[in-house]
């Protein structure tokens, strides 16, 4: 059978969608079929081409080849007001919801011109049209709200209703809407009040919804996409569906091994590479004392607020402590950090939460990132040469399996997960032997993770000594030698993870 | 940035625009007058997109990180006076001295831009007012002549080498030797990275400071060198010298390609950009266009040139 068709007559069928940037097919042939009614996940490793089909569909990219249809009859979308008109609306991550507009006209942003009397705005036939919308989907806001007061899952709510309310006045039979990772940013019962709510509107709907997060796709979707480096890879109906069904088809292999590594866990050595004795900085951390061994992963937990994000700035040199003594190598250097060129030359690195601006530059081509760290290194008679920027650069995309067409191409071209194992190789080139990392997975789908999992094992067999804060307590746990916890900027304790591996529950109890 | 899709490349039309524009406006001017290219003219033309481009070079690098120098045109006032100053009175030692006291200058910027961390172009702005006052209290307020027995101190700058003077051959030794130190040093890859985002660069351990001041002194620098070249050529200083040149040196480096939003660019569009205004000015004189009305084809041409090559995506509210 071929991937996608489901039912005879789908009510739109994308058969055969392309689509390249510049050197990067992003999408090669890809078929998505929809019904009436129907809720579709769409899952896939970042850069696997998801946003891609959902944005050519909504009309923010034009696919190069291909055929959209709609009930059988061919549309053609080349802008976002044609997808309008056949009502294929998108809910994109970052919100349009302007806040400081009311409800009523957020709803009707753009569309004004449905209201007009002789000219001037009919304020009472939007309330009348907002209030029946919003019945209509079961969404319980008043129209004349202000959208400040309005949370996030309030704001993404009013989003779809738009969309629905236009799909309606131009007349489309069923309004389409697409979901581009809607729950990243939302609480666990925020998305069960979505999830519900979906299930309802899509009675109304057809609906397209794009997640990193499996399990929910796995309880919500009545169908599943799986993209695979622009292709499809699979169809499956909700009957069929597993996470871990999902899991292997997205990686393309079994996910064999666990998840973490753990089995490439060493013992930490003995020698002390960083010490701190009793650091604190105002309104942030309070006298943090701890020891980093070489060969070691060390793991700071705690919430937002705990002090952790600022802890680790601190030791780059991003910012300053106030009181304390920092050792390393038992060298005090109370002082000399000031800067994170000091803390560089000290030997430190530091790989930031937002790779995007601060991990890279992606106007440079990756070699000139990679190298970044090590330019002074490759001068010779005050010159960089270029060769020898493209062999240490060859040598760590083989390493770590960067991929992408060629060392010259833009970092912006590359995918979440690549991007993210080119800060990490500018890093290993650079030869410093602590690393504090801010969530170094962030963002990264289930493939990259594992790869810098692995990446993060092999350092430390190296020698070199990881701090790092996770993105989630599997993470920390799987990872680290030692967890420090973290509460109201001080350290509650610090859980030895060498022998025994705790359970996120144990953590939650420290942090809670 | 726009884009023309040919058959099988992608030309990026900043890149091609100026050398096109160059060769459009050599062709359009040569046709409506034949004394365009007059041996006597080119060297004109030559003369002044030399100390374009070599006043140029410094503020290239000073553009290519984001920041913006707009005390050239004083700094051109101070330094050609105290050069003249100089040279009357000690002779060839004028010329070290000269070319420290830019670089002093420079310094002076940079050291105030990253020790008060204000914006470059309040921090220039500013210590243009300083430089003019300077200007002022060394010249008397008027203009300074070059005593006739040091004429031989300057008089071998223009001496010829085939189409050529020394001064021109110091140009293009220097776009030599800036080429190379765009792309091959410490110095020109951080200016790039720094100039494409600074964070990323501060974060990966590279001397964001340092490279700040060193731009600013070699802007500092490359205004002293072309001092001297207007020196060679004028024979006479005055404290309003420097001020005309000031629009002309930004649009010579915008024109060439050079983002003000930092991070692309170069010395080598610096170059293609002194061929331009200097053959539009020096054009616009030759077909007769009014004097008067010429500051406002400088003035539109910066403009379009800095809305075609801006990277919107780094200034995203523009005020």
């Amino acid at each position: 059978m071929k991937i996608g068709s489901n039912s005879i007559h789908p009510f739109l069928n994308m058969v055969n969608i392309s689509k390249s940037f510049l050197d990067v097919k992003a999408l090669q042939e890809v078929n998505l079929s929809i019904n009436e009614n129907e809720i579709v996940g769409l899952v896939g490793e970042n850069g696997a081409g998801k946003s891609t089909l959902v944005k050519i569909l909504a009309g923010v990219y034009k696919a190069d080849r291909g055929k959209i249809s709609i009930d059988d009859k061919d549309i053609y979308i080349n802008n976002p007001q044609d997808a309008k008109k056949h009502g294929i609306g998108i809910v994109f991550q970052e919100q349009s919801i302007l806040k400081n507009m009311t409800v009523c006209e957020n709803l009707f942003l753009g569309q004004e011109k449905f209201f007009l009397n002789l000219g001037v705005l009919s304020q009472e036939r939007m309330l009348k049209e907002a209030s029946e919308i919003l019945a209509e989907l079961d969404i319980d806001i008043m129209p004349t709200r202000n959208a400040n007061t309005l949370n996030f899952i309030q704001r993404e709510m009013i989003e779809i209703a738009r969309n629905v309310w236009l799909a309606r006045k131009s007349n489309a039979r069923v309004p389409i809407i697409l979901l581009d990772e809607p729950t990243t940013a939302l609480e666990q019962n925020d998305i069960k009040f979505l999830f519900q709510k979906l299930n309802e509107i899509k009675k109304h709907t057809a609906i397209i919804f794009i997640s990193h997060r499996l399990e929910e796709i796995v309880t919500l979707c009545d169908r599943v996409y799986i993209l695979k480096d622009g292709k499809n890879v699979g169809c499956f109906n909700k009957d069929d569906i597993s996470e871990n069904l999902l899991r292997s088809k997205m990686v393309g292999k079994e996910l064999v091994g666990e998840f973490y590594q753990s089995s490439m866990q060493r013992k930490a050595g003995e020698k002390v590479v960083l010490e701190l004795k009793g650091c604190s900085k105002k309104h942030a951390f309070y006298d943090v004392s701890f020891q980093l061994k070489e060969g070691e992963i060390l793991s700071i937990c705690g919430t937002v607020g705990s002090g952790k994000e600022a802890l680790c700035k601190a030791i780059f040199g991003i910012t300053k402590f106030d009181s304390g003594d920092v050792y390393i190598d038992g060298v005090n250097v109370k002082g000399y950090i000031n800067s994170p060129m000091d803390a560089f030359n000290k030997g430190i690195g530091y790989i930031p939460e937002d790779r995007r601006n601060e991990g890279l530059i992606l106007n440079l081509p990756i070699f000139e990132n990679i190298t970044l760290t090590v330019l002074k290194k490759l001068e010779s008679h005050g010159m960089v040469s270029r060769k020898k920027q493209f062999e240490v650069t060859e040598k760590i995309v083989k390493k770590i399996d960067i991929r992408s067409a060629s060392i010259t191409a833009l970092c912006k071209n590359l995918s979440g997960g690549n991007q993210q194992k080119a800060v990490l190789g500018k890093w290993l080139l650079s030869g410093n032997k602590i690393l504090v990392m801010s969530h170094p997975t962030r963002g990264v789908d289930v493939g990259a993770k594992q790869q810098i999992y692995t990446l993060m094992r092999e350092m430390v067999n190296d020698g070199m000594s990881l701090i790092t804060m996770g993105d989630s307590f599997e993470e920390d746990i799987g990872l680290a030698n030692r967890i420090i916890i973290m509460k109201d900027g001080k350290i509650i304790t610090i859980i030895d993870a060498n022998e025994s591996k705790p359970t996120p529950v144990d953590l939650i109890e420290y942090i809670v | 940035m726009k884009k023309i899709q040919f058959k099988n490349s992608t030309i990026d039309l900043t890149k091609l625009l100026p050398p096109v524009a160059v060769m459009t406006l050599f062709t359009v001017f040569s046709l409506r007058n034949p004394q365009f290219l007059s041996l006597y003219n080119i060297g004109n033309i030559l003369d002044f997109a030399n100390t374009y481009f070599i006043a140029g070079i410094g503020l290239t690098f000073v553009i290519l990180l984001g920041s913006i120098d707009l005390s050239i045109g004083a700094m051109i006032s101070l330094d050609t006076i105290l050069f003249i100053i100089m040279i009357n009175a000690i002779g060839f030692w004028a010329y070290p001295i000269i070319i420290v006291i830019g670089i002093v200058l420079g310094l002076f910027n940079g050291v105030v831009l990253v020790r008060l961390k204000i914006p470059s172009f309040i921090v220039t702005l500013g210590s243009s007012g300083i430089f003019m006052s300077l200007a002022l209290i060394f010249s008397g307020a008027g203009p300074i002549g070059l005593v006739p027995k040091q004429l031989h101190t300057l008089s071998f700058l223009t001496d010829r080498i085939g189409p050529f003077t020394v001064n021109h051959l110091l140009g293009m030794i220097l776009f030599i030797v800036f080429q190379l130190v765009q792309n091959k040093t410490f110095f020109g890859k951080t200016v790039y990275a720094a100039g494409n985002s600074e964070v990323t660069t501060k974060l990966s351990g590279l001397p964001i400071l340092r490279t700040k001041v060193i731009s600013f002194a070699i802007s500092g620098l490359c205004t002293a060198l072309a001092s001297i070249i207007i020196v060679s050529i004028m024979l006479s200083a005055a404290p309003s010298t420097g001020p005309p040149y000031m629009l002309l040196i930004i649009a010579t480096v915008v024109v060439g390609g050079t983002a003000l939003s930092g991070g692309i660019g170069g010395v080598y569009n610096t170059l293609l950009g002194s061929f331009l205004i200097s053959i539009l000015g020096n054009g616009m004189n030759v077909i007769g266009i009014d004097i008067y009305y010429q500051q406002i084809i400088h003035g539109a041409i910066i403009i379009a040139a800095v809305s075609l090559t801006l990277d919107r995506s780094k200034i995203k509210i523009v005020k």
